[in-house]
């Protein structure tokens, strides 16, 4: 989504606000909590090989199917 | 907590932790066109009143403190999320991951071509009155669901 969504948001609610705009964040910024994660572990991403996030693993298809494809949640994938 | 477009809330783990790791309670549901509910209950734009359910559920709970129900929404949640405490009084605060504004503006430029065609999503209404006592957006700039360059809000 873009980010512009979320600032036009921000704009326009009635009461107290606060935007946090993720710089090199992707949707959602998963990118950065992955990073952030190892950072704090003092990994890197190369270093742990692929791990999952939990809720993106599936194909994003737009077909409906109870075939999940299994979600490692990102604290369990950590050593 | 309310998770995307046609995810589920076993997805939500991840996102519940903080939460739980702070002392705060979580309830992760999954609405009409998410995860075992899309099979009986089609997605529609009106999430409050899966919402309103939700929220009747929580007052049910004496173990929960309803006077301070916060929602969580990420992806089309961070829609859903916003858009239910502009219905719904009993939502003090809220956080709004990567919503959309206005998915319908941004729907013919989704990345992937299967979203071309499909019914568009209703804009937010237009709501007198404070949405919440407080509203935190979040987004990542560097987004590529929509090329910015592409959206429209």
């Amino acid at each position: 989504m873009p980010a512009a969504d979320a600032e036009r948001l921000a704009r326009e609610v009635d009461g107290p606000v606060e935007l946090m705009m993720i710089e090199d964040g992707n949707h959602i910024a998963t990118n950065r909590a992955l990073s952030l994660a190892l950072a704090k572990r003092g990994l890197d991403e190369g270093a742990v090989g692929l791990i999952v996030m939990a809720g993106h693993s599936r194909p994003k298809d737009g077909v409906a199917s109870l075939a999940y494809v299994p979600a490692i949640p990102l604290r369990g994938a950590m050593p | 907590m309310a998770v995307g477009l046609d995810s589920t809330k076993e997805e939500g783990d991840a996102y519940e932790a903080p939460f739980l790791a702070r002392g705060v309670a979580t309830l992760i549901f999954e609405g009409p066109g998410q995860g075992e509910a899309q099979y009986d209950f089609p997605i529609r734009g009106d999430y409050e009143v899966p919402v309103k359910a939700v929220l009747d559920y929580i007052e049910t709970r004496g173990d929960l403190d309803a006077s301070r129900i916060g929602m969580w929404g990420v992806s089309l949640g961070g829609y859903y999320a916003p858009r239910a405490a502009a219905f719904d009084g009993r939502i003090k605060a809220c956080i709004a991951l990567g919503g959309p504004f206005n998915w319908g503006a941004n729907w013919d430029n989704l990345a992937g071509p299967d979203a071309r065609g499909l019914p568009r999503a209703q804009p937010y209404p237009h709501r007198r009155g404070r949405a919440a006592d407080r509203i935190d957006a979040v987004a990542g700039r560097a987004s590529r669901r929509i090329s910015p360059a592409r959206s429209s809000s």
